[in-house]
C-alpha cells in the first residue's frame, strides 16, 4: 500500500454517505437521525477537500467545505430547537411517535 | 486616506450592482432592523408586521428599479471582473422577486386579518407570536430570492438552506400546537436529509468538473460528455431542488407540514417555496439547453418529465379522499407543481430555439395564476377554520348560505384550480398544454405528458367539486351565518376577481408579459454557456479522473 | 385612439360604472335616487354621443377615416390574432346616438313607472336592481354597437341576452314572467348556437375575426374558385352560404324572426319600459344590426333566405296583431312585423332602407310602448283594449303622442312630397328596392340603389366598404343569381301588409283613446303622470324630426359599395315615392279608414265579422298555433324519441343481451355471474372505483413515519434515475 490517493478519500466519503443514510433510516431517535445527516454532510466535505487538494483549483474546494460546515451547524441548531419543541409536547424524541399527521 | 490604501486593490461592487440587488439588501436590512427594534421596543407583533410590510414594499420598489436596468437581457452582477458570477439579475429574477414580495404582502395581510379576528372574536386560533415570526418569514424570502438568482451550485445550496431553515421553524411557530411540533420535526429531518444528499452531489460535481459554476459545467458536459457518476451526482443535487418543489418521491413532507403548520405558513410555503424551487429548476434546465447535445439534454428532460408525471398523478390521487381541506389543498399543490414541472421537461432543441420560450412563459404565467388561486383557496379555508375551529370538509357545510362572499370566491378559486374556462386557471393550463404539444412536434413522448395532464385534470375535478358541493348543496338549517373579517373578504374576493379578469380581459396581457420574462431566461442561458467555455478549470476533463487513482497534488 | 373613439368608449363604460355602483350600493341609495343615478349615467352617455354626432357631421370623409385608429391586439388564438377596437363609422355613430337617446328617456319614464309599481319581494325593494339591470343592458348594447370584431360582438350579444332574460323575469315571483324569461333565453340559445357555429366557420375558413378583416378574406376566398369556401356543403349550398346563414341564425333568434319569433310576445311580461327599450327599440334591432355588419359575408342564396324569413315574419306579425286585444301584445306583434320589414330589406339589398327603418322604428316604437305603459299605469294595470276607450279626455298628451307613433308606423305622409313621418321614407324605401330587384331596373325612373351595372349584385360587392366606397368586382364570380330577379312575392306580400299595418295600429289607438269609455272603473281612475309625459313628448318630437334629416345620411355613407349611388339626395327619394305612390302611397289612408269604420261604434261590428270568419279568427287568435306546434314537435318529439329508444332497448338491446346472457350461461355456467359483474358493472364503475382505490393507496403511503418517508424517497430517487437513464440514455 503506497501513498494515499484521491481514490481513498472518495471511498471514505462514499462509506460515510452510506453510513449516514443507513443511520437516518434505522434510528428512531431524532438526534440519531441528525447525526446521520451530519455524516452525509461530512462525506461531502471529505470529497470537497480531497478534490480541491488533488485536482488543484486553488482553495475552491476548501472554501466550499467551510460553507457546508457552517450550514451543518445552522441546521443542527434549528433541528435541536425543533426537537426541544417536540419534546415539550410528547416528552420524547422518538420520531415514530409523531404519526398524528398522515393519510 | 492612507488608512484605506490596503483596500485599493480589493474589488468593490459598483453602485449599479448594488441597485440590482437592492431587493435582497433591503430584506437583510429589514431583518436586522426588526431584530434591533424588537430589542429596543419590546416584542411587538404589529411592529414586526409593519417592518415586514415595509420590506415587501421596498422589494417591489427595487424590483421596479432593477427591471429597468435588466431590460436588455441578463446581467451578471456583484462579480469581480474575470470571475464567474455568483449572482445574476435578469428579468426572470425580477419576476420572481416581485411575485414573492406581492405574496409576502398578502400573507402579512392574511396574518393581520387573523390576528384581528383572534383579538375580537376570542376564538382559539393559532396566532404566531412575536416578531421572530416575521424575521423568519423575511429570511425565508431572502433565501428564495437567492435561489432563483444564481448560476453557482454552492450559492444554490446556501440559498436553499437559507430558505429552508426559517421554514422549518415557521411550521412550529404556534408553540401550543402538537401538530405543529410534529410537522416541524418531520420537515426539518426530511429537509436536512435532502440537503445533505444535495451537498454530496455538489461535492461530486465539483470533483468531476472542477467548478461549481453551472454554465461552465454545462459547457464542459457539452464538449466532453457526461460520465455515469455525473448523472448520479446530478440526481443527488436535484434531490435538494425536488424537495423544495415537493416533487415525487420527495413530497412526503408536504401534506404533513401543511396540515400541521398554521394556515399563513402553509399558504406561504405552498406558493413561495415551490415557486422558488421551480425557478431554480428552470435555471438548471435552461443551462442545459443551448448547445448541449441531446445525449445529455434528453435523459435530463426524461427525468424531469417522469418526476412531473408521477408528481401530479400522485398528488391528485391522494387528494381524492382527504377530509381535511387544508390537507387536500396540500396534495393539490403537489399536483400543480407536477403540472408546472411538465413544461420544464420540454427539451430545448438548439441554441436560440423558440420552443423553450412558450414552455418557460407557460410556467411563469402558471405560477402567477397559481399564486392567486392558492391564496384565495387557503385564505377562505383559514377564515372557515378560524371561525369553526376546524378545516374539515364538514366545516364548509352550507357555506353558500352562511357566508356567500366566501363561498363564491372559494368556488371560483377551486374551479380555476381545476382549469375551467373562463378563469385564469384555464388559460394557464391551456398554455402549458399548448407548449407541451408544440414541443411534442419534435419529441413525441411529450404527448404522454399531455395525456397524463388531461387525465389528471379530470380526476382533480372530483375533489375540488366535492368542496363546492359541500358549500352549496349540503346545508343544515341549524348552522348560523358566519361572521367573517372584512380583510379576509377583501383578500378572497380580490383573488377571485383577478382570476376572472386574467382569464378573460387580461388574457393577452398575461401572455405577453410572461413571454417577455421567459424570453430573457431562454436567451441568457446559451450566452453564458459560450462565455463559460473559457473558464473551464479542469483541463483534464471529466473522463478518467475519478477512476484514475494516480492523481497527485 | 382618437378623441371620437375615446368619447364613444367612455359613453359605453359610464353605464357599466353605474351598474357596478347600483349592484354594490344600490340598496343604500334607495328608491328614487338609484333610478336617477342610472339615468344620469345614460344621460351622460347620450350627451357624449350627441357631441360625437355633431363633430362627425362637421368632418369630411378624410377626417372621418383618420378618426379611426388601429385596433389594439388582445391575444392570439392559434394563428388568429384577436384585436379589439372601436368600429367608428356613420352607422355606429347613428345607432349609438339612437340607443343612448332612447335609453335616456326610457330611464326617465321608468322612474315614474316604477314609482307606481310594487317592487318588493320578501320585504326587500328591488327598485335598484331594476336600474342596475337597465344600466348593464345599456353598457352591453353600446358595446355591441361599437364592437369591431365578431368575437366582441358575440360577447356583448350574449350580455344583452342575459340582461333581457333578467329584465323579462324581473317579477320572477310571477310564474308567467319567469316562464317567459326562460322561454326567451332558450329560444335565443337556439339562434346563438348557429351564431357560434358561424363564428367557428369564420375562424376556420377566414382566419380573421375582425369585421373588416373577415370581409376582406371572404372576398378573397370567394374570388378563388379552389378555396374551401366555394365547396359544396349540405343541401346543395356552398360553404360560403352556410357561413352567412349560420351567423344569420343569431339574428333570427334575437330579432324574433320566423321561426324563432315565439319568445317576443311572451317577453311583454317584463315591465313596460323594458319592453320599450329592449324588446322594441334596441336589442331586438341588434339582429338587424348584425346582419348589416355581416352583410358582406352573405351570398345571394343566403340573402334570399334572409328576405324569405323577413317576408314570412312581417306577414305573420301583422296578421296576428289584427286580433290581439292586449295593448302590449299588439305592439309586440307589430314589432315582429316591422323587424320582418327590416330583414326583408336586408335580404333584398335595401341595406340603407333597413337600417334607416331600424332607427326610425326605434323612436316611434319606443314612443308607443311608453304610451302604452302610461295607459297601463294610469288604468291600474289594465292591458285589455276592449275595456278601454275614450281615454283621450283623461290622457290628452298620451293620446296625441301615441297618434304620432301610429302615423309614423303606418308610413303616413303626403305622397309626392317629402313631407311625412318615419315609416313614410324608410318602409317605402325598402319596398322600392324590393320592387326594383323583382322587376329589374329600368322600368322605373328611380334607381335608388344604383343597380345600374348587372354585376353590382351583392355577390360581386364583397369588398368591404366600411369607409371607402371601394368598388371591387371580383372577376368570374358573378353568380347567375346576382342579377336574377327575385320572386314577385317578396314585393307584393310586404305591399299588402303595408295596408294591414295602418289598420291594426289605428284599431289599437282608436279602441284605446277614442269612442265611448267601455269600462267606467278604468276610465274614472285614468290619469297621466308628469314624469312619464315628458319622455313621450321628447320621443314624439324625435319621431317627427330625426328620421330623414339625421339618420339616413349617416347610414348611407357606410353602405357596402355598389348598393347605392354614393350621394343620396331628396330628389332621388322623391322619385322613389313618386314611383310607388300608386301602389302604397294611400295605404295608410285605406287602413285607417277601414279601422275607424269598423270600430267607430265599438266592438260589436268587429265581433260579428269575427264570428263569421271563425276559423280564420281562431287561427290568428292562437298566433298560428306556433306555441302549440313547438310544444307538440319538441315535447312530443322528445317523448317519441324516448319511446323509440325504449322500444329499441327492449327489442334489440334486450334481445341481444338476452341471447348473449343465455349463451353465456350455457357456455360458461360457472363464470357467467362473475363475467356479468366484472365486465358490465366493471366497465361502468371500474374506472371510478379504481381511481378511488388508487387514491387510498396513494394516501396509505403517507404513514406519518418520517423514517419510512426517507426510505421511500431514497428508493424512489434511485428508481427515477434508473428509469430516466434507461429511457433517455
Amino acid at each position: 500500500m503506497g501513498s494515499i490517493t484521491l481514490m481513498h478519500y472518495l471511498v471514505l466519503g462514499a462509506l460515510l454517505f452510506c453510513c449516514g443514510l443507513l443511520t437516518m433510516v434505522v434510528k428512531r431517535n431524532a438526534v440519531g437521525i441528525l447525526i446521520g445527516v451530519e455524516l452525509v454532510l461530512n462525506a461531502a466535505n471529505v470529497n470537497l477537500v480531497a478534490f480541491g487538494r488533488y485536482r488543484g483549483a486553488g482553495i475552491d474546494g476548501q472554501a466550499a467545505a467551510l460553507f457546508v460546515i457552517v450550514l451543518a451547524a445552522a441546521e443542527a441548531a434549528v433541528a435541536i430547537a425543533i426537537f426541544m419543541n417536540f419534546y415539550r409536547h410528547l416528552t420524547t424524541v422518538d420520531v415514530d411517535r409523531g404519526d398524528l399527521l398522515r393519510g | 486616506m492612507t488608512m484605506f490604501a490596503p483596500l485599493a486593490g480589493i474589488w468593490m461592487p459598483s453602485p449599479q450592482d448594488l441597485r440590482l440587488f437592492g431587493a435582497e439588501l433591503s430584506l437583510v436590512a429589514a431583518i436586522v432592523a426588526l431584530l434591533v427594534l424588537s430589542m429596543l421596543f419590546g416584542r411587538s407583533e404589529r411592529l414586526g408586521a409593519g417592518v415586514a410590510l415595509a420590506a415587501a414594499v421596498a422589494v417591489i420598489f427595487f424590483c421596479r428599479d432593477a427591471a429597468g436596468l435588466v431590460d436588455t437581457g441578463a446581467r451578471a452582477a456583484l462579480t469581480p471582473p474575470g470571475a464567474a458570477s455568483m449572482l445574476v439579475a435578469d428579468r426572470f429574477t425580477v419576476f420572481f422577486k416581485l411575485l414573492l414580495a406581492l405574496f409576502l404582502a398578502t400573507i402579512i395581510w392574511l396574518w393581520m386579518t387573523g390576528a384581528a379576528a383572534g383579538r375580537t372574536g376570542g376564538e382559539v386560533r393559532p396566532v404566531p407570536a412575536g416578531p421572530e415570526f416575521f424575521v423568519l418569514l423575511l429570511t425565508s424570502m431572502l433565501g428564495m430570492s437567492l435561489m432563483v438568482a444564481t448560476p453557482n451550485l454552492l450559492v444554490m445550496m446556501i440559498a436553499v438552506e437559507t430558505a429552508s431553515l426559517p421554514s422549518y421553524m415557521l411550521a412550529a411557530s404556534d408553540r401550543r400546537s402538537r401538530a405543529g411540533a410534529e410537522a416541524a420535526l418531520k420537515y426539518v429531518l426530511f429537509g436536512a436529509t435532502t440537503a445533505a444528499v444535495m451537498a454530496y452531489g455538489l461535492s461530486l460535481l465539483f470533483g468531476l468538473f472542477g467548478t461549481l459554476d453551472l454554465p461552465a459545467i454545462a459547457a464542459a458536459v457539452s464538449v466532453k460528455g457526461m460520465p455515469a457518476l455525473g448523472w448520479i451526482a446530478m440526481a443527488a443535487f436535484l434531490v435538494g431542488v425536488a424537495f423544495k418543489i415537493s416533487a415525487v418521491p420527495l413530497h412526503f413532507w408536504c401534506p404533513d407540514v401543511f396540515e400541521g403548520a398554521p394556515v399563513e405558513v402553509a399558504t406561504w410555503l405552498s406558493v413561495a417555496s415551490k415557486a422558488a424551487g421551480l425557478g431554480l429548476l428552470l435555471r438548471i434546465v435552461a443551462a442545459f439547453g443551448g448547445d448541449v447535445p441531446a445525449t445529455i439534454a434528453l435523459p435530463l428532460a426524461w427525468g424531469v418529465g417522469l418526476v412531473a408525471a408521477a408528481t401530479c398523478t400522485l398528488g391528485n390521487l391522494a387528494a381524492l379522499r382527504q377530509e381535511s381541506v387544508k390537507r387536500m389543498l396540500a396534495y393539490s399543490s403537489i399536483a400543480h407543481a407536477g403540472y408546472m414541472m411538465m413544461a420544464a421537461a420540454i427539451p430545448p432543441a438548439a441554441a436560440g430555439d423558440a420552443t423553450v420560450r412558450p414552455a418557460m412563459a407557460a410556467i411563469v404565467s402558471y405560477l402567477f395564476v397559481y399564486l392567486l388561486m392558492n391564496l384565495g383557496a387557503f385564505g377562505v379555508t383559514a377564515m372557515v377554520a378560524w371561525s369553526q375551529g376546524s378545516d374539515r370538509l364538514a366545516a364548509f357545510t352550507g357555506l353558500g348560505r352562511r357566508a356567500p362572499w366566501l363561498a363564491v370566491p372559494m368556488s371560483i378559486c377551486l374551479f380555476s384550480l381545476v382549469g375551467l374556462p373562463p378563469l385564469a386557471g384555464f388559460a394557464a393550463k391551456w398554455w402549458l398544454l399548448a407548449a407541451l404539444g408544440q414541443g411534442a412536434d419534435r419529441h413525441s413522448w411529450l404527448w404522454w405528458l399531455v395525456f397524463v395532464a388531461v387525465i389528471n385534470t379530470a380526476v382533480s375535478l372530483y375533489y375540488y367539486v366535492r368542496v363546492i358541493r359541500q358549500m352549496f348543496l349540503a346545508d343544515d338549517e341549524r348552522l348560523e351565518r358566519l361572521a367573517v373579517p372584512v380583510g379576509g373578504l377583501a383578500l378572497a374576493n380580490g383573488c377571485a376577481v383577478l382570476l376572472l379578469l386574467l382569464g378573460t380581459v387580461a388574457f393577452g396581457l398575461m401572455r405577453d408579459r410572461s413571454l417577455a420574462y421567459a424570453a430573457c431566461l431562454a436567451r441568457a442561458a446559451p450566452e453564458s454557456v459560450v462565455a463559460a467555455q473559457d473558464r473551464l478549470a479542469w483541463n483534464g476533463g471529466p473522463e478518467g479522473m475519478v477512476v484514475n487513482g494516480a492523481d497527485r497534488p | 385612439m382618437s378623441s371620437l373613439e375615446l368619447m364613444l368608449l367612455a359613453a359605453t363604460v359610464i353605464p357599466l360604472g353605474s351598474f357596478l355602483l347600483l349592484a354594490l350600493a344600490g340598496a343604500r341609495l334607495g328608491k328614487p335616487l338609484a333610478g336617477w343615478v342610472a339615468t344620469a349615467a345614460i344621460a351622460a352617455s347620450c350627451v357624449l354621443s350627441g357631441l360625437v354626432v355633431v363633430r362627425w357631421q362637421g368632418m369630411d370623409a378624410a377626417a372621418r377615416a383618420a378618426a379611426r385608429s388601429a385596433p389594439v391586439p388582445w391575444t392570439v388564438l392559434g394563428d388568429v390574432p384577436l384585436e379589439v377596437g372601436v368600429n367608428l363609422d356613420g352607422l355606429t355613430v347613428a345607432v349609438f346616438f339612437m340607443v343612448t337617446f332612447v335609453s335616456t328617456w326610457i330611464h326617465v319614464f321608468s322612474i315614474g313607472y316604477m314609482a307606481g309599481h310594487s317592487d318588493e319581494i320578501d320585504g326587500r325593494s328591488k327598485f335598484h336592481r331594476f336600474f342596475a339591470f337597465l344600466s348593464l343592458f345599456c353598457f352591453s348594447m353600446l358595446g355591441l354597437v361599437i364592437a369591431d370584431s365578431l368575437v366582441l360582438t358575440f360577447v356583448f350579444w350574449e350580455l344583452v341576452g342575459l340582461c333581457s332574460y333578467l329584465l323579462i323575469g324581473f317579477y320572477f315571483h310571477k310564474p308567467s314572467a319567469s316562464a317567459a324569461a326562460i322561454k326567451a333565453f332558450v329560444v335565443n340559445r337556439v339562434g346563438d348556437m348557429g351564431f357560434i357555429l358561424g363564428l367557428g366557420m369564420v375562424f376556420w375558413f377566414l382566419g380573421d375575426l375582425s369585421l373588416a378583416g373577415a370581409a376582406r378574406r371572404f372576398a378573397e376566398a370567394c374570388g378563388d374558385p379552389g378555396s374551401a369556401l366555394r365547396q359544396a356543403g349540405p343541401l346543395g349550398l356552398d360553404m360560403a352560404t352556410w357561413l352567412g346563414l349560420l351567423l344569420f341564425c343569431g339574428a333570427v333568434g334575437k330579432s324574433a324572426q320566423f321561426p324563432l319569433h315565439v319568445w317576443l310576445p311572451d317577453a311583454m311580461e317584463g315591465p313596460t319600459p323594458v319592453s320599450a327599450l329592449i324588446h322594441a327599440a334596441t336589442m331586438v334591432a341588434a339582429g338587424v344590426y348584425l346582419v348589416a355588419r355581416i352583410f358582406v359575408l352573405l351570398t345571394p342564396q343566403a340573402l334570399l333566405v334572409v328576405a324569405g324569413a323577413g317576408c314570412i315574419t312581417l306577414t305573420l306579425g301583422a296578421l296576428v296583431a289584427v286580433v290581439q286585444t292586449d295593448i302590449k301584445k299588439v305592439l309586440a306583434y307589430s314589432t315582429i312585423s316591422q323587424l320582418g320589414y327590416m330583414m326583408l330589406g336586408m335580404g333584398v339589398g335595401a341595406w340603407i332602407g333597413a337600417l334607416f327603418h331600424l332607427l326610425t322604428h326605434a323612436f316611434f316604437k319606443a314612443l308607443m310602448f311608453l304610451g302604452s305603459g302610461q295607459v297601463i299605469e294610469g288604468c291600474h294595470h289594465e292591458q285589455d283594449i276592449r275595456r278601454m276607450g275614450g281615454l283621450w279626455r283623461r290622457m290628452p298628451v298620451t293620446c296625441a303622442t301615441f297618434l304620432i307613433g301610429v302615423l309614423a308606423i303606418a308610413g303616413a305622409g303626403i305622397p309626392g312630397t317629402s313631407v311625412g313621418l318615419g315609416g313614410f321614407f324608410s318602409k317605402d324605401e325598402i319596398l322600392a328596392v324590393a320592387y326594383s330587384r323583382v322587376y329589374g331596373d329600368g322600368t322605373h325612373g328611380a334607381r335608388p340603389h344604383g343597380s345600374a351595372a348587372p354585376a353590382a349584385g351583392p355577390w360581386a360587392m364583397t369588398e368591404t366598404g366600411h369607409r371607402s366606397a371601394l368598388t371591387h368586382a371580383v372577376p368570374g364570380v358573378e353568380h347567375a343569381q346576382a342579377s336574377a330577379p327575385l320572386p314577385a312575392l317578396l314585393f307584393w306580400v310586404p305591399v299588402i301588409v303595408a295596408y294591414i299595418t295602418p289598420f291594426y295600429m289605428m284599431r289599437c289607438w282608436w279602441l284605446t283613446f277614442m269612442g265611448r269609455p267601455r269600462d267606467d272603473h278604468v276610465h274614472a281612475h285614468a290619469r297621466e303622470s308628469a314624469l312619464m309625459v315628458v319622455p313621450l313628448v321628447v320621443l314624439a318630437a324625435g319621431t317627427l324630426v330625426c328620421g330623414l334629416v339625421l339618420f339616413r345620411p349617416l347610414v348611407a355613407e357606410v353602405a357596402p359599395a355598389g348598393l347605392l349611388a354614393p350621394t343620396v339626395d331628396g330628389h332621388e327619394l322623391h322619385e322613389v315615392h313618386h314611383a310607388l305612390m300608386p301602389i302604397v302611397g294611400g295605404a295608410f289612408v285605406v287602413g285607417f279608414a277601414v279601422a275607424i269604420a269598423l270600430y267607430a261604434r265599438g266592438l260589436s261590428l268587429a265581433a260579428a265579422i269575427a264570428r263569421r270568419l271563425r276559423p280564420l279568427h281562431r287561427l290568428l287568435e292562437h298566433k298560428f298555433y306556433f306555441d302549440e306546434l313547438y310544444g307538440l314537435v319538441l315535447v312530443g318529439g322528445t317523448h317519441l324519441l324516448k319511446g323509440l329508444c325504449d322500444l329499441f332497448d327492449r327489442i334489440v338491446v334486450d334481445g341481444i343481451v338476452d341471447a348473449l346472457s343465455a349463451s353465456t350461461v350455457r357456455l360458461a355456467r360457472f363464470s357467467g355471474r362473475d363475467l356479468d359483474e366484472r365486465v358490465v358493472d366493471g366497465a361502468v364503475n371500474g374506472v371510478g372505483r379504481t381511481t378511488w382505490e388508487l387514491g387510498g393507496a396513494a394516501g396509505s403511503l403517507q404513514t406519518g413515519r418520517i423514517r419510512l418517508y426517507i426510505l421511500l424517497a431514497a428508493g424512489g430517487v434511485t428508481a427515477m434515475v434508473w428509469l430516466a437513464l434507461a429511457a433517455g440514455g
